[in-house]
């Protein structure tokens, strides 16, 4: 048997046991069941609408995600010259493979493969989605093509970087990922300060002249060469990986460990914790009482900030902090210019804020295996409702403090305070909403697989039904007192009800489950 | 008669220095104890000798011939959490072992004998993830019998075990010397080790500070001592 053979009964039977597995369980079943019915109606519907000609992605936006997909490259590229990288999948994995008399380079190459394909399939119902909403953006299967072409040119990145880490060093090899780094992002600053700001329409212009969003445009469009040369670059990088594999595991069992290492704590946390990797281990840190006022529960929220304050991720606050201010100065900046400028500034802002709304629902993964598991949790009086409200409030004031940031700076450089009176309210609202959405949805499907598949588009859905309520009140009390603070006020107090009906379920699905919804985390 | 030897191990992480010029020898059918300290350097030193870590210096030598990178095929590791794939069954761990470590033979008969040795068939189709701990060390116990492997790493085997799944591995382990496998054991508890290692190495601070048989030892610890009291005296 080949050792491609070997390796792909090894992922098979993994598959296949947890297909069985979803599918003895009804409630996981009819998850998938829902998620996948309304993809095929979705496309049904499609399909059955006009055929007129598909215009494709238009510029600005296709240089914009040309930039954005190098942006990726970029990450994948540092992260590898940092020694973090996707390989092994478990240790587990790592400890069978490294003992086993496979081929190490058609194993490191079967691990490129397979992780391409994870990646694929956790993103695969957003793409599928937008592709289907967005028809006009170019056809569905191409842009799912192209999509399964940028991820595994993202994970074929790895392998030779690391490669090269090891030849040339770590400090080079990071000095290379920031700089291609800083090109991305330089790439897509350009034009997103562009968009909101006339007086920068020049360097728009420069940087769409480079002509590089038309490969955007062609790839989505089902352009066969385009899609073809993207395939041939990631079949080179798989194939110098292959090259360069050579006594390799014992580097790739450790950067793998701290791949995982860096995933589970962003599952654990969100958003900011994703940065929480970067430890400090190597300095002595100097012991912290916990503030007056912060027991019972509240020591959570002591315990998750004393821990990310000793991490990358406090560093990343700020970073994300100064962006917003950034981005909400710009808003100011476009809507005290003309009528027609505040118009845009609001409408940028909303589509700004429902594309992150989005987002952050997408990726509003819930793991809580790390705390469950541990007694010192469950030490105390506080009850689990209080205990998971308090665990609500330390994972998300990162988050919502960033947003109120991009506000506050919008409304106060543009001097209109009703964007300060709505929006504040607002971001901290949404914010701990998604959160705790999130939070619900992982009480009643733990399973990490489902988290990052269908429970992802469950999420978003939820979000939309979850917002009819507030959004009706709000409606209800502005037709009332034709106030839009009333109207702002009597949607967040319906928001926040329900965010308390949805931490309370949880609190309830956690208390009756106990450490059983942790097991459940890992299948 | 085959032996394994490490020689001269170092391996350092960045400024500490977690294992320091380490070397003994284990023979086959021999079962050696790795005692030390918790942060005397036992798992980073089966982490290298099982090809997980790369050392800074020092060789791997079995049968008189120097273990590569490949050492993992020839010195298998059970560590102190023996993590198997949560959605493979037992019986699917012993047939992707069996596949990828090209076993020749009937060993879907190994396999099952295996089994029955290890009072595990009643579990053949359990998965992964519903295994006890003891479970799971069995089956990577199974998995590194019928992959052949010639040398067998046992990193903390005792903790998280009940007293009756200690007594089964203690029972296996001595199985597997009588099979003529060579058997290094990790452990900071020496009455542990005193009731089934022949002889045993201790470390601290990555470095060798005695070894021996237990009588060696007691003989060493003068006339009133203990093997234990010398264990902690130069662990101390």
């Amino acid at each position: 048997m080949s050792d491609f053979a070997t390796l792909a009964y090894l992922d098979g039977r993994q598959i296949a046991n947890t297909a069985r597995d979803v599918v003895r369980k009804p409630g996981r079943a009819l998850l998938y069941l829902l998620a996948i019915a309304y993809f095929v109606g979705l496309g049904w519907f499609r399909t059955r609408q006009s055929h007129a000609a598909i215009p494709g992605v238009a510029d600005p936006w296709a240089t914009l995600i040309f930039f954005a997909a190098g942006l990726s490259f970029a990450v994948a590229f540092l992260r590898a010259a940092s020694g973090s990288i996707a390989g092994f999948s478990s240790a587990a994995d790592a400890r069978f493979l490294i003992g086993s008399h496979l081929d190490e380079r058609n194993v490191v190459v079967w691990l490129q493969l397979r992780n391409s394909v994870r990646t694929l399939a956790r993103f695969l119902f957003l793409i599928l989605m937008y592709a289907l909403i967005y028809r006009w953006a170019g056809r569905p299967m191409a842009i799912v093509l192209s999509m399964a072409c940028v991820v595994v040119i993202g994970i074929g990145i790895s392998i030779p970087t690391f490669n090269l880490r090891r030849r040339i060093g770590a400090g080079w090899c990071r000095a290379i990922g920031w700089g291609l780094l800083l090109l991305a992002i330089a790439g897509v600053v350009a034009i997103a300060l562009a968009l909101p700001l006339p007086a920068l329409t020049w360097l728009r212009s420069d940087v769409v002249g480079l002509g590089f969003g038309k490969i955007i445009t062609q790839a989505a469009l089902g352009n066969s060469i385009v899609i073809g040369v993207g395939y041939v670059i990631a079949a080179v990088l798989i194939a110098a990986g292959y090259f360069g594999s050579a006594d390799i595991y014992p580097e790739l069992q450790v950067g793998s460990q701290r791949y995982i290492q860096a995933l589970a704590t962003a599952r654990r946390g969100g958003g900011f914790s994703a940065l929480a990797q970067r430890t400090r281990v190597s300095r002595a840190v100097k012991s912290n009482a916990a503030p007056r006022g912060f027991v019972g529960a509240s020591a959570i929220v002591w315990k998750e900030w004393v821990g990310s304050r000793r991490t990358l991720a406090n560093v990343g606050f700020w970073i994300f902090l100064a962006c917003a201010a950034a981005v909400g100065c710009a808003l100011g900046v476009l809507g005290t210019r003309s009528e027609e400028g505040r118009g845009m500034a609001v409408g940028f802002g909303g589509t700004l804020a429902l594309v992150l709304a989005m987002i952050g629902s997408f990726g509003a993964n819930v793991s809580l295996s790390a705390d469950i598991n541990k007694p010192l949790w469950w030490m105390g009086a506080s009850t689990v409702y209080q205990r998971l409200a308090a665990w609500l409030g330390a994972t998300s004031w990162r988050t919502f403090s960033c947003a109120i940031a991009g506000v506050l700076c919008w409304g106060s450089v543009s001097g209109n305070w009703t964007i300060v009176w709505i929006g504040v309210p607002a971001a901290f609202v949404l914010t701990i909403f998604i959160r705790s959405i999130g939070l619900a949805l992982y009480a009643l499907f733990p399973s990490a697989i489902d988290q990052r598949g269908p429970l992802a588009f469950a999420r978003m859905l939820c979000l939309y039904v979850a917002l009819a309520p507030p959004m009706a009140f709000g409606l209800g009390a502005l037709v009332l007192w034709r106030s839009a603070g009333a109207a702002g006020a009597a949607a967040a107090v319906v928001a926040i009800l329900e965010v308390v009906g949805l931490v309370a379920f949880a609190a309830a699905r956690v208390t009756k489950n106990g450490a059983t919804v942790a097991q459940a985390e890992a299948t | 008669m085959p032996a394994l030897q490490i020689r001269n191990l170092v391996k350092r992480f960045r400024k500490t220095v977690a294992v320091d010029g380490l070397s003994f020898e284990v023979n086959s059918g021999e079962i050696v104890g790795l005692l030390g300290p918790n942060g005397a350097g036992k798992s980073t030193t089966f982490a290298c000798a099982a090809g997980l870590l790369r050392p800074d210096s020092g060789t791997f030598v079995w049968d008189g011939r120097e273990l590569g990178s490949q050492r993992g095929r020839t010195i298998g590791l059970i560590p102190e959490t023996p993590d198997v794939y949560p959605m493979l069954t037992v019986w699917e761990h012993l047939v992707f072992v069996a596949k990828s470590c090209k076993v020749q033979g009937d060993w879907e008969g190994r396999a099952s004998a295996l089994l029955d040795r290890f009072e595990m068939t009643p579990q053949r189709d359990t998965l992964g993830q519903g295994l006890s701990k003891g479970m799971r060390q069995k089956t990577l116990i199974a998995a590194t019998v019928l992959a052949q492997t010639p040398v067998l790493l046992f990193d903390e085997p005792m903790i998280g075990l009940d007293p009756l799944g200690q007594r089964e591995l203690r029972l296996l382990i001595a199985s597997l010397k009588q099979a003529g496998i060579a058997i290094v054991i990790s452990t900071h508890m020496l009455e542990q080790a005193q009731g089934i290692c022949d002889r045993v190495v201790i470390m601290k601070d990555g470095r060798q500070v005695a070894s021996g048989t237990f009588a060696e030892l007691q003989s060493r610890s003068g006339e009133h001592g203990t093997a234990e009291d010398l264990f902690l005296e130069l662990t101390r």
